[in-house]
């Protein structure tokens, strides 16, 4: 490997590392009551006793920031494969339909399981594990349909695939708005809420649901990376080099709906992270997709941060839920992008 | 015979538009087999079935008197290499990097070029002569070059059989025969055996051992230049009356015309 190359991608690691940092620092000493520095960091080691504090931080603001770097990093790392193996940089779980897939397999799951038993017992750990399983199986779902209506003579026409994406979009969506509408009030409101993409209710219990999901399927396709790479060059040429093309790149597509699954599951459907990170990563560090994935996955997570940051003081005390945050930032992103590949 | 691949009772074709039925065919090992014939007439799509980059419906394809069927993508990658038709990569990616892509079938470790690997790659630039141009990137080559540098990456697969999918569309004629002789120097000197489809019929004569030319799917005839390039085959192969003079062995055709309507 070349060493500028690498060299440009640890100077780029160490700068998106920073900017989390940033975020991450901004985040936890704003809010409905500002803290200082040393506040927060007494009470990250438990050196203040101060009831208040503890619980600003533990349970409402560090949850929250973990939750935004976690989902951050998935839905940018499924946009990276779904950009790499349908060989378009205008997919995105949100666009392709994917994000309303599982969502309206969450929605499904909450209507007929969930709010009866949010009660502090057991049961609620298990419903909140259940929860990304549901999501992958609306996700697949609607990966399913999208993709075998998108192959035309047995390739992936693009065209077709983010004209299904669209209409699988409204239509899951639709599912989804039919359900919440026969919640009771208070679960429609929090379904609404919580598709609108929020995560200021997030608590530790949605970090642990994820968790696995993002390192197993993670580490997963930061190994298959370098497929991506191959992935760029015709179907043909990458069959004749040996690769087993359908297989992979099934595999790729099941791995990355897992991620949007799990993400979707607590955050509810944040479009656009998954458009934007993989591809700004590109501009920084090139388009080797050793490099590429990881920086995507950092700078998904350093957008999303932020997003909730400005979601969270913006209009203070009022909420801008994060995933209209994000779509007010992606929609023109998206716009310049479809205006610069025509 | 030894032969690199068999056909038998071979159906291709794209969906439901079957390109040919039961095709039966044979090529030599260790030869240049150049498929000759008119647009349409199957010959891309034959070439395309041999190296398993498009299903086949029906029949077998024999891959050294094995089936291919029972054979792994991975395994037919390390004996075949097949070049496509213009084939596209990234503008940014390197000379070196696309080579390297020629050496998947054998490596161990993906992130990591091995000693064997390196010298592949060496030996197949030098054989193109595109060792000069290894840290450039595709977009700064000209059409020449990159035909040269996507021929080195089929031969770093180091694999003892070519398939070469038209590989001199869009090149000026210098460089046209430029790529042919490399393929020469690849069957004279490495031992490789080439399977390639060439539209230029004088082209197929110079550089060939064996020239099946086919027409509407099926093969019409098979044999050598001489055998092939005649008045009367390539009447029935191109519907055209054809002049054939030999130099220096060779037959040329020099000029011809389109068979009169009925």
């Amino acid at each position: 490997m070349p060493k500028p190359k690498r060299n440009r991608f640890v100077f780029t690691v160490i700068v998106t590392f920073t900017i989390i940092f940033i975020g991450f620092y901004l985040h936890v000493t704003n809010g409905m009551f500002d803290m200082s520095v040393v506040e927060v960091i007494k009470t990250l080691f438990g050196l203040v006793d101060n009831e208040k504090f503890r619980l600003v931080i533990f349970e409402l603001r560090l949850p929250r920031i973990m939750i935004a770097i976690l989902v951050g990093i998935g839905l940018a790392l499924a946009g990276c494969v779904l950009q790499g193996i349908t060989k378009n940089d205008l997919a995105d779980p949100g666009i392709l339909g994917i994000n309303a897939g599982a969502g309206a397999a969450v929605v499904f799951f909450l209507f007929f399981f969930q709010f009866q038993a949010v009660r502090t017992d057991g049961s609620e750990w298990l419903n909140i594990m259940m929860m990304p399983i549901f999501g992958l199986i609306g996700g697949t779902i609607a990966a399913a349909i999208i993709f075998v209506l998108s192959y035309k003579h047995g390739r992936l026409d693009v065209q077709r695939l983010l004209l299904t994406g669209i209409a699988i979009n409204s239509g899951f969506g639709a599912l989804s708005l039919y359900l919440s509408l026969k919640m009771n009030e208070k679960d429609f409101e929090s379904a609404a809420l919580w598709q609108a993409g929020a995560i200021y209710n997030a608590n530790w219990i949605f970090i642990v649901s994820m968790l696995p999901w993002i390192i197993i399927l993670g580490i997963y396709i930061y190994r298959k990376s370098y497929l991506l790479d191959y992935f760029q060059l015709e179907d043909n040429t990458i069959v004749s080099l040996g690769i087993h093309l359908e297989k992979e790149k099934i595999l790729l597509l099941l791995a990355s709906v897992g991620l949007v699954s799990a993400c979707v599951s607590v955050s509810g459907s944040i479009g656009f992270i998954g458009l934007m990170a993989p591809h700004i990563a590109r501009q920084l560090v090139g388009i080797k997709h050793r490099f590429v994935v990881p920086v995507s996955a950092l700078i998904g997570a350093a957008l999303l941060v932020f997003s909730d940051f400005i979601g969270k003081t913006l209009f203070a005390p009022s909420e801008l839920a994060v995933g209209i945050v994000v779509s007010i930032i992606g929609i023109p992103y998206f716009l310049y992008l479809l205006v610069k590949a025509r | 015979m030894l032969t690199a691949f068999r056909m038998e009772e071979l159906t291709a074709g794209y969906e439901r538009n079957i390109i040919f039925e039961n095709l039966n065919a044979s090529i030599e090992y260790g030869r240049i087999t150049t498929i000759i014939g008119p647009n349409g007439c199957g010959k891309s799509t034959l070439l395309k079935t041999m190296g398993r980059i498009l299903k086949k419906e029906k029949g077998h394809v024999f891959l050294q008197e094995q089936d291919m069927q029972a054979l792994s993508t991975k395994e037919i990658a390390k004996r075949l290499a097949i070049l496509s038709q213009s084939p596209s990569a990234p503008p940014q990616l390197t000379v070196g990097e696309l080579i390297s892509y020629g050496r998947y079938p054998h490596r161990k470790n993906v992130n990591r070029l091995s000693k064997q690997d390196r010298e592949m790659i060496d030996w197949a630039m030098e054989v193109t002569q595109t060792t000069e141009f290894e840290a450039r990137e595709l977009a700064q080559l000209s059409g020449g070059q990159r035909q040269r540098v996507w021929l080195a990456m089929a031969l770093a697969q180091k694999t003892e059989i070519l398939l070469l999918d038209e590989p001199t569309t869009y090149l000026d004629m210098a460089h046209q025969i430029e790529v042919l002789k490399i393929v020469k120097k690849l069957n004279e000197e490495h031992g490789c055996t080439i399977v390639m489809v060439l539209h230029d019929i004088n082209q197929a004569s110079r550089f060939s051992d064996t020239i099946i030319a086919m027409r509407s799917g099926k093969v019409l005839a098979t044999g050598t230049p001489r055998e092939i390039m005649t008045a009367p085959v390539l009447k029935d192969v191109f519907q055209i009356t054809a002049t054939i003079i030999e130099d220096e062995d060779i037959p040329v055709c020099v000029s011809y015309d389109v068979l009169p309507q009925e």
